[in-house]
């Protein structure tokens, strides 16, 4: 597999801002706001994910025993039924809908989030925090508000920038690529052509993590008769086994039935579940190809990047590639080495590249 | 401790962060000063009343709390005429009381919620000080205590030629800086304060100039305000200041038509020149400066060990403290002190890069469309 990562550039003497040299601390901070996971690079060298759930604890009972007020990642999961769980970010932005108390509640669970990450991060008190975060391609003009408004109250400059694109810049593929971005609530995929992407150059649909989490729960309660579980068991099941080549080993597992603990093959389950989401991604390839100067659309073909959580899913870049050459007649895919940290890798090599007087402008 | 809400505090703080002179002269000053020695205990004082000592010492303060981002305390002396918490929207509680022992210190230290790291002690209730108050074992006790909470300590304190209260800080001081007003000073109690602060042994950081327009300097006589320049470049410094601070700052003038020079080197020989923006309204004027030293009386050398040697108390009492408190935030799970950034200032797209140009250009667009985001936020609130 080719090496594809992301590095940092030396550093140098700091980049005037306006009239005045800034020579203070600064901690730049790229951020991968995802559905499922956040995850964040920063520039003195900490990486850190976790699974973007935030918990608060029911009631006085639980937040004396928990002796927290607030809950993260894979212990607020843990510590799930003694907490109110959220997870603020719906198809990789701010959920809106349920009402206003649910639009608050989420909204502070996702200024919760981002603080917590931040946090992790770890910043020293006296340096600046300027900060990336990497959105769905097509969030709405309101939730990228939201995100930002957030994000304002943790870091002192903020700036947001398309997921797939900072996944690109990350890798320096700027020009004649394709970007497949596979998070858990959407997938992105991005032209990049030697500009800025435009709206045109990006599609983003909901064949994602999640859609396999839900595919895979439907086709489980067929074929597992009177087995009982649940969607979190399920999704950690697909993030141990999932796969979509055709020469795997069983998949065995054991769910309760009537209280009594029994083995079910899921093999095949599995590798349809996870097959659902190769023929809308490849029509989406498609579609980006087909609209492109058809002098190059060859190149485009030959420079598929796979990025994202749900890259994961062994054999997908094969598949995907035998999927192209059905469709479109062939097709070269690479997977990034680091498809969690591909995003906020990204987004931190362009907050080190900006320059900074933007960041003065934006704070 | 208590944060305080005011509605006119935002507008308060940002036109004092905005004064025109402060960032440019003021700070340069004392975080020179700082380099040297932490915490660092600036006083403010006038000639005569109504020089703006008050509106100058929280300009400066509020201006390190908010681009230095350390804990700056600012401490109002005068007990007569009380004037902080009226401008910062602040409790009247406050140094007057604690003296007189009818409230505790931390009852009185008000945080100002639009200008975090700022700690204000008023003044408190207007009343003339008692004898002896200000040299009392009680307020050597408040001003170590707001020490060790804080890096800057700002005092704002009463004319030095209307009261005596003010000279007996200076010995609290590590710089002092001599409030100037154009057109209401007059030339002779500017002498008189200077020989004061001179004769006092205080390390004179240098003098402002408050409401410069560029013409007239001195109240009653406006025409003489280069010979008080002269006479006060003639006049000698302290002859041996204490460690770590410079003989001459480096001292930087502005004058309201915008161009000036300035004299100073850090042994007392040669000048350097500067430009200073132009100013309206209130114009940083530095009218200080430094000769050689020379022999100094016996009486003044005394004075100046024995402050060097309160000092040096001082500095055993905090880093005796300090030990203490590491030792707790090491033994305390929350006292992560984070991890330095590879970067010690902003950086951009390497000169280096085959496709800087390129990348700068992505990175404009990238800004204008957060830009765009930002400005369509403020317009909705």
């Amino acid at each position: 597999m080719q090496n594809i990562q992301a590095t940092l550039p030396k550093p140098r003497p700091s980049e005037p801002e306006g009239n005045v040299a800034l020579e203070q601390g600064i901690l730049y901070v790229g951020i991968d706001l995802g559905t499922s996971r956040t995850s964040v690079s920063a520039s003195n060298g900490v990486r850190e994910s976790m699974p973007s759930f935030v918990g608060y604890p029911k009631d006085a009972v639980s937040r004396k025993l928990l002796k927290k007020d607030v809950l993260f990642g894979d212990e607020a999961l843990e510590k799930r039924l003694s907490l109110d769980l959220y997870r603020p970010l719906g198809d990789g932005v701010i959920k809106d809908g349920g009402g206003k108390a649910e639009s608050d509640a989420n909204l502070r669970a996702a200024r919760d989030l981002i603080g917590e990450i931040i946090r992790r991060a770890k910043p020293r008190k006296d340096e600046l925090v300027y900060a990336v975060i990497g959105a769905p391609a097509q969030a709405s003009l309101h939730n990228k508000e939201a995100i930002l408004d957030v994000a304002r109250q943790s870091v002192d400059s903020v700036m947001l920038c398309s997921e797939p694109f900072s996944v690109a810049y990350g890798l320096d593929w700027l020009d004649e690529a394709l970007v497949i971005d596979i998070g858990a609530g959407t997938t992105d995929l991005c032209r990049m052509h030697g500009t800025m992407p435009e709206e045109s150059d990006q599609i983003t649909i909901t064949y994602a993590g999640d859609y396999v989490d839900g595919q895979l729960m439907q086709l489980l309660a067929q074929s597992c008769k009177g087995a009982s579980f649940s969607i979190q068991m399920v999704k950690t099941l697909k993030e141990k086994h999932s796969n979509v080549s055709n020469i795997v080993a069983p998949i065995l597992v054991e769910f309760p039935v009537a209280g009594k603990p029994t083995q079910f093959d899921i093999t095949a389950d599995m590798l349809r579940a996870c097959r659902a989401i190769i023929p809308p991604i490849v029509e989406g390839l498609g579609t980006l190809i087909s609209t492109f100067d058809p002098e190059f659309q060859h190149r485009l073909k030959n420079r598929v990047l796979l990025a994202g959580g749900g890259s994961q899913i062994a054999g997908l870049d094969q598949a995907i590639e035998a999927e192209m050459l059905v469709r479109l007649g062939g097709g070269r895919v690479l997977r990034i080495d680091e498809p969690v940290y591909g995003g906020a890798n990204g987004a931190l090599k362009i907050a080190h590249d900006m320059p900074a007087e933007f960041w003065q402008q934006l704070k | 401790m208590s944060a305080s809400t005011y509605t006119g505090q935002a507008s308060a703080v940002a036109l004092l962060e905005s004064l025109p002179g402060i960032g440019d002269v003021v700070w340069g000053t004392i975080m020179r000063l700082a380099s040297t020695r932490v915490p660092t205990s600036v006083l403010f004082t006038a000639a005569e009343r109504g020089a703006g000592t008050s509106v100058l010492a929280a300009a400066t303060a509020i201006g390190l709390a908010q681009h230095q981002r350390v804990p700056v305390c600012l401490i109002e002396t005068n007990l007569r005429r009380p004037a902080l918490a009226r401008y910062l929207g602040l409790k009247q509680q406050g140094l007057s009381e604690i003296l007189d022992g009818s409230a505790e210190l931390e009852q009185c230290l008000q945080e100002v919620e639009q200008c975090p790291g700022l700690c204000v002690l008023p003044a408190g209730s207007a009343r003339a000080p008692v004898s002896g108050e200000f040299t009392a074992e009680r307020m050597s006790s408040i001003l170590a205590r707001l020490e060790q909470r804080s890096h800057y300590l700002v005092l704002d304190t009463a004319p030095l030629l209307d009261h005596v209260e003010s000279r007996l800080l200076l010995n609290h001081a590590d710089g002092v800086l001599l409030v100037l007003r154009e057109r209401a000073t007059r030339l002779a109690d500017a002498e008189r304060a200077h020989e004061i602060l001179v004769e006092s042994g205080a390390p004179v950081l240098g003098s402002i100039f408050n409401a410069c327009s560029g013409s007239a300097r001195f109240g009653g006589n406006g025409r003489v305000h280069h010979a008080f320049e002269k006479d006060l470049r003639e006049r000698r410094a302290p002859a041996s200041l204490p460690a770590g601070i410079e003989r001459n700052g480096g001292t930087l003038h502005t004058n309201g038509n915008g161009n000036g020079n300035g004299n100073g080197n850090g042994n007392g020989n040669g000048n350097g020149h500067g430009k200073g923006k132009g100013t309206n309204g209130n114009g940083i004027h530095d009218v200080e400066a430094r000769l050689p030293e020379e022999p100094v009386s016996e009486a003044a050398h005394q004075h100046q060990i024995a402050q060097l040697e309160r000092r040096i108390a001082k500095l055993t009492l905090l880093l005796e403290q300090s030990e203490s408190d590491l030792q707790q935030s090491s033994a305390r799970a929350d006292g992560d002190p984070g991890i330095a950034s590879l970067y010690h200032g902003a950086q951009g797209v390497a000169p280096g890069d085959q496709a800087q140009a390129y990348k700068r250009a992505l990175m404009q667009d990238i800004f204008q469309a957060n830009l765009e985001l930002k400005n369509a936020m403020a317009r909705r609130t």
